[in-house]
């Protein structure tokens, strides 16, 4: 069952995420560990580069977790490997470490985008197959 | 705890001692995201201006932290000789490493 949640976009609601996944799922301690991170990740990209309130999907099955972040900012955020001296700007490198894929979709029929992260439960699960055609990007 | 809103924000904190050699070392606890990572380096930043050479933080009692705590420890290196992290989790080990970041933020055995 998919559970989602809307948040103002106050500094406050990155661990209020946080705490709506958790609640959430049920999943051993280290997996929780780092979906915990990259929630925080897409959630903190919404309240530094959007000015709307985000939505985040959560979605356990058998084989996987899927959390989605949906916001109505602009623009469509990528991996980027900023150099030491950039304090900032690794977000999506440590979701695309730490997930079995993800990826960024654009909203359809409004303005804004939804970035996703898939993570695997079984050892046998695999990748997950079946996203969105749309997606524009992904893990290899 | 309001089921709703869940905490109001991330709750951590900067503890600042001299171990036996001279180093300063932080001992960060709790969680750092962005809603506290700026008054947590409130907190370190007159460290640095007496301890130019190196800087330690112990992660040991660091219950969560994500890429806010990265920047933090960034701005902490850009300002001192160098930044060593004792007692790292897995996870903050593996973020490091991911965002090639091991020259910077020196990750102690």
């Amino acid at each position: 069952m998919k559970q989602q949640r809307i948040f103002a976009n106050t500094p406050a609601a990155v661990a209020r995420a946080r705490s709506f996944v958790a609640k959430a799922i049920d999943v051993p301690r280290a997996v929780g560990d780092e979906i915990a991170i990259m929630v925080s990740e897409l959630a903190t990209n919404c309240v530094r580069h959007t000015v709307t309130d985000f939505t985040v999907a959560v979605e356990q099955t058998e084989r996987e977790i899927l959390v989605e972040v949906t916001d109505s900012g602009g623009g469509m955020p990528t991996v980027r490997r900023p150099e030491p001296s950039e304090p900032s700007g690794r977000g999506l490198r440590i979701v695309q470490e730490l997930s079995d894929s993800f990826g960024v979709r654009e909203r359809h029929g409004a303005p804004g985008k939804t970035v996703w992260f898939v993570v695997a439960l079984a050892e046998d699960a695999g990748r997950a197959t079946g996203r969105a055609a749309d997606d524009v990007s992904r893990a290899p | 705890m309001d089921e709703i809103d869940g905490p109001a924000r991330a709750v951590g904190s900067a503890d600042v001692t001299t171990d036996a050699a001279g180093v300063a070392v932080i001992k960060l606890s709790g969680e750092i995201d962005m809603s506290n990572v700026d008054s947590l380096r409130s907190v370190i930043e007159p460290v640095l201006v007496e301890n130019r050479d190196r800087v330690d933080f112990d992660l040991g009692e660091l219950r969560f932290m994500d890429s806010s705590g990265i920047a933090l420890l960034l701005r902490v290196a850009a300002k001192t000789g160098s930044v060593h992290l004792r007692r790292p989790s897995a996870l903050v080990r593996r973020m490091v490493e991911a965002t090639g970041l091991t020259d910077v933020l020196l990750i102690e055995p």
